[in-house]
């Protein structure tokens, strides 16, 4: 087994952890493990940002405007260099295998968040066309693929504009880009790779909200 | 294919791995021949005060000897330069069979010898009669290890070079006794043993000079330590701890070179197999059984060691660790496990491997230089403060659990149970972790109660050769206590020893898990019989001490009494005692005889439906005066008096009390007869069982209520 980041030989030490269950396949080496940080301790109830305030001052202000579509949102990992890098590498330059590194921790926090919740439906955050032709694959769609339940590719985007180049203040500005191709009347999950400001969740929410889905929640691979 | 795998292994060390446990009669009576042997010295030639010895590997039987001198006094200075490891020596001489242990609880010389492959041991007459030539590559390394030993001797003071040739050397043997056992009472051994502590200090220091002070290039300094490594290890005493640690790191070194990846669990598999096929008998060694236990369990638990930030926590976690891995092995060979020990060992590893450990190793490298007088003195404190720190917890803090270890499917479970605990541990399952935790703790205060819940009391006739010790143990733990604990005496000056009570007594004791003792009844005042009680009486809670009204106790054991809190009490004829429920009636001595033996207490009691008499060393006046007084007394079991002498045992005495069971303790070839021929024809004729522990060793009597059975020690 070779480590999907630094193609070094993963040498799998043995620990209390793993001496009686049989070796698991491994995708990252020990060190470059150790360099993904996990969400642990207290964190916001709401959006699953580090925080030691039960809900932060981002979801407090989310409260304040309108209503709020987004029931919460969950999400793994802290946003941090190193998985920067492992992102860019995978959505950007199309090294589409390193989905396989998220996969485990993806689908065993999803049974602990989200396993009580039977009769629901993952609807990925699509990317607009030319943004999936440039691309080749919906990284949302490729998460959701992971988990357990149906997954139903209910929106499709209209704008075609980057939400990583804009500003905060351009983001949560920035019309509904999404469309609804079907209605729902089934609570709803959304699936995307990361939670930066919330916006984009949010408009895919609303859409979804306003169309007969009684729940939105959002499942998210990092807090940005 | 795992399980086919795992149960192929399980088979080829099951069968490669031989049984130690012989079962040729154990004290023959008849002796080998004198014959010549022919053969090569294999490891180091040992020289202590008293004796010499060495192993030699007999060429046309290929089998390993013990050889041994014993000095004449210890003033005698042995000249031995032909005595070389690797020499091939010839000499005359008879195989014996090294002595078994005889009682319960006992070390046993025979079986671990047995461990090192060597099943006779031959004794020299004087050191001239051995003719050896030559000598091999190890010799030269004994040679360093004694040269530097000597050295030390002669450059620092005793203490500290104690310390330094215990830490450096492997060579505790200079370090007081009471301190070893001290350490070991709290599991702090392992710091005497050189292991991957001292190793890796040793590599850390090379790396070092050579690297730091720019002498060697990294990859040169890498195939020096290879060489050099082994050779230390040699120097350090070859015990299997130092060669785990050393051949850990050699492996670790070929395999960077090598450009392959590899974990440490595989590198430490892979050591333990090479050893044991290299030496099988090594799995019965305590130190190896401890060493790669500790060291397996470490690793393990890196991880989990690691997720603490602070140091402290770190070595909690460590000496907790360790614990939890050989907490059975300690029950199994020690028979105790000190809880606090963890703590202790959190405090006091540090300061070792910190500081003492690597100053040691400094002091050894700046001793030709006069600033290692004012560092002696320095260290000499230090190491003071701690034996008094450590004085201190052992007299306020010692609570030990004493378990007469736990059955081989205990274990099993005790090790499942560990996994599992650490994996919840591991993951920060807390409540998981609690629950197996206190499975744990359930499944060893299990072993710990079993004597609080037995129906079964034990009376031990304890082997201590020419004397008497009897250990009583009341069903339930209701009581334990002792008839006589004698000690031996040095020839020729008959100073009592305490080997008779370290050897024999106190690991009984231990064995069985008694830490208190309810009485300790001396029927009278000869070594023999009463030699042992002080050092009972200084280390055993005691409730009571009873003698007889004409026993007078010299101010010695009568301040030590006094200071320990024992109340004493003086009993004649006609008084009762009563331990725990157990009534024993006095019926001897009734007027001062005017010497010991003669004012024996003689006690008449009961155990599992069987009387019993105990006359300590009475005389035959005393057995007429007994026969008179209680005309119709019939007796299941006698004490034998005065170990089956000819002064004691009367005819008329034997044939009206008529006992079923005879016990005699004499010592084996002791110098008196005992016990005389006349004395056993005499048992014979009224039809007793004669129990003896020169030939039975120990004799166990294991009764209920209304019934009981002797077991003999020796088959």
């Amino acid at each position: 087994m070779y480590c999907l980041w630094c193609d070094q030989e993963i040498i799998s030490s043995v620990n209390w952890g793993n001496l009686m269950l049989p070796p698991r396949s491994l995708t990252l080496c020990e060190e470059c493990e150790g360099k993904l940080e996990r969400i642990t301790g207290s964190r916001c109830e709401k959006c699953s940002r580090k925080s030691a305030e039960q809900i932060c001052s981002d979801c407090q202000w989310w409260s304040t405007q309108k209503r709020e579509v987004l029931a919460k949102n969950h999400s793994i990992y802290v946003y941090n260099a190193f998985m920067k890098e492992i992102i860019a590498k995978w959505k950007y330059r199309g090294d589409y295998v390193l989905k396989k590194v998220f996969e485990e921790a993806f689908l065993e926090a999803f049974r602990k968040e989200f396993g009580k919740y039977k009769d629901t439906v993952l609807v990925p955050i699509p990317l607009s066309d030319a943004r999936l032709a440039e691309r080749g694959f919906n990284q949302a769609e490729a998460l959701a693929r992971q988990l357990p339940i149906q997954s139903k590719n209910l929106l499709t985007r209209t704008d075609s504009e980057k939400q990583s180049k804009k500003s905060r203040k351009q983001r949560i500005a920035g019309k509904n880009p999404f469309i609804m191709t079907e209605t729902l009347n089934k609570p709803a999950i959304l699936v995307d790779d990361i939670y930066t400001t919330g916006t984009t969740l949010r408009h895919a929410a609303e859409l979804l909200r306003q169309n007969g889905c009684p729940k939105v929640s959002s499942y998210t691979l990092i807090r940005g | 294919m795992v399980l086919l795998l795992a149960s192929a292994f399980l088979c080829f060390f099951l069968l490669y791995i031989p049984k130690i446990h012989d079962l040729s009669p154990v004290f023959s009576e008849e002796s080998f021949p004198e014959q010549t042997f022919n053969g090569q010295i294999i490891g180091p030639i040992e020289e202590s005060s008293s004796r010499i010895q060495f192993t030699l590997k007999d060429t046309p039987s290929n089998k390993t000897y013990l050889i041994l001198y014993f000095k004449n006094d210890t003033t005698e200075i042995a000249r031995y330069p032909h005595l070389r490891t690797g020499a091939t020596c010839k000499f005359q001489g008879i195989p014996e069979r090294p002595d078994p242990s005889t009682n319960p609880g006992e070390f046993d010389f025979r079986n671990y010898l047995a461990s090192k492959k060597i099943t006779y041991q031959v004794y020299l007459e004087s050191l001239q009669e051995i003719t050896c030539t030559g000598q091999n590559l190890l010799h030269r390394f004994y040679t360093l290890r004694k040269n530097i030993t000597t050295y030390l001797d002669k450059r620092v003071s005793t203490g500290t070079s104690s310390w330094m040739k215990g830490l450096v050397l492997g060579d505790d043997s200079a370090i007081e006794e009471e301190t070893i056992e001290l350490f070991q009472r709290w599991s702090l051994s392992h710091l005497l043993a050189i292991s991957g502590l001292h190793v890796g200090l040793f590599v850390g220091f090379l790396y070092l000079v050579f690297i730091k002070f720019n002498v060697l290039t990294k990859e040169k300094a890498q195939w020096l330590i290879l060489f050099i490594l082994p050779g230390y290890a040699v120097v350090a005493g070859g015990e299997p701890s130092i060669w785990r640690a050393s051949m850990m790191v050699v492996c670790f070194v070929i395999l960077r070179k090598l450009n392959s990846t590899f974990n440490y669990t595989d590198v430490l598999s892979f050591v333990f197999i090479s050893f044991v096929i290299l030496n099988p008998y090594l799995v019965y060694q305590v130190g190896f059984q401890l060493s790669f236990l500790v060291t397996f369990g470490l690793l393990l638990s890196q991880r989990w060691i690691a997720t603490s930030n602070s140091l402290i926590v770190q070595g909690f976690k460590i000496s907790f660790v360790a614990q939890m891995m050989i907490l059975p092995m300690l029950l199994h060979h020690f028979y105790t496990f000190q809880p606090l020990s963890i703590l202790v060992n959190t405090l006091i590893v540090p300061y070792f491997s910190l500081l003492v450990i690597p100053s040691m190793f400094m002091f050894v490298i700046v001793s030709p230089f006069p600033i290692i007088q004012v560092l002696d003195k320095i260290f000499l404190m230090a190491q003071n403060l701690l034996l008094t720190f450590l004085h201190f917890l052992d007299k306020h803090f010692n609570y030990p659990w004493t378990i007469d270890g736990m059955s081989i499917e205990a274990v099993a479970v005790y090790y499942m149970l560990v996994i599992w605990f650490m994996y919840f541990v591991q993951l920060k399952h807390n409540l998981k972790a609690f629950f197996s935790g206190t499975l744990i703790t359930v499944l060893i205060s299990y072993f710990a109660a079993i004597p609080y819940f037995s129906s079964y009391g034990i009376i031990t006739m304890l082997d201590i050769g020419q004397g008497d010790a009897y250990v009583v143990e009341l069903p339930y733990r209701r009581g334990v206590f002792l008839i006589d604990a004698g000690a031996g005496v040095t020839f020729p000056e008959r100073i009592p020893t305490n080997s008779k009570y370290k050897k024999i007594i106190q690991p009984y004791l231990k064995s069985r898990g008694i830490t208190k003792l309810d009485a300790i009844i001396v029927t009278h005042k000869d070594v023999d019989h009463s030699g042992s009680v002080n050092y009972l009486a200084g280390e055993y809670k005691t409730d009571m001490i009873i003698v007889s009204d004409y026993y007078e106790i010299e101010q010695a054991s009568k301040d030590l009494w006094a200071q320990e809190n024992i109340a004493v009490h003086h009993v004649k004829q006609g008084d009762q005692i009563n331990v725990g429920g157990q009534i024993l009636h006095v019926m001897a001595p009734n007027k001062d005889k005017g010497s010991p033996n003669e004012n024996s207490i003689v006690l008449l009691t009961e155990f599992g439906g069987q009387s019993w008499l105990f006359t300590g060393d009475i005389g035959r006046e005393e057995e007429k005066e007994f026969i008179n007084t209680y005309e119709h007394l019939s007796i299941d079991v006698l004490k034998v008096a005065h170990h089956g002498s000819s002064s004691s045992s009367d005819e008329t005495f034997l044939e009206q009390i008529e006992p079923a069971f005879a016990l005699i303790s004499a010592g084996r070839n002791n110098r008196y007869g005992h016990p005389t021929e006349e004395v056993i024809a005499g048992l014979e004729k009224v039809g007793a069982m004669i129990l003896r522990t020169d030939k039975d060793g120990a004799v166990q009597f294991v009764f209920n209520r209304e019934a009981g059975t002797f077991y003999k020690f020796l088959p």
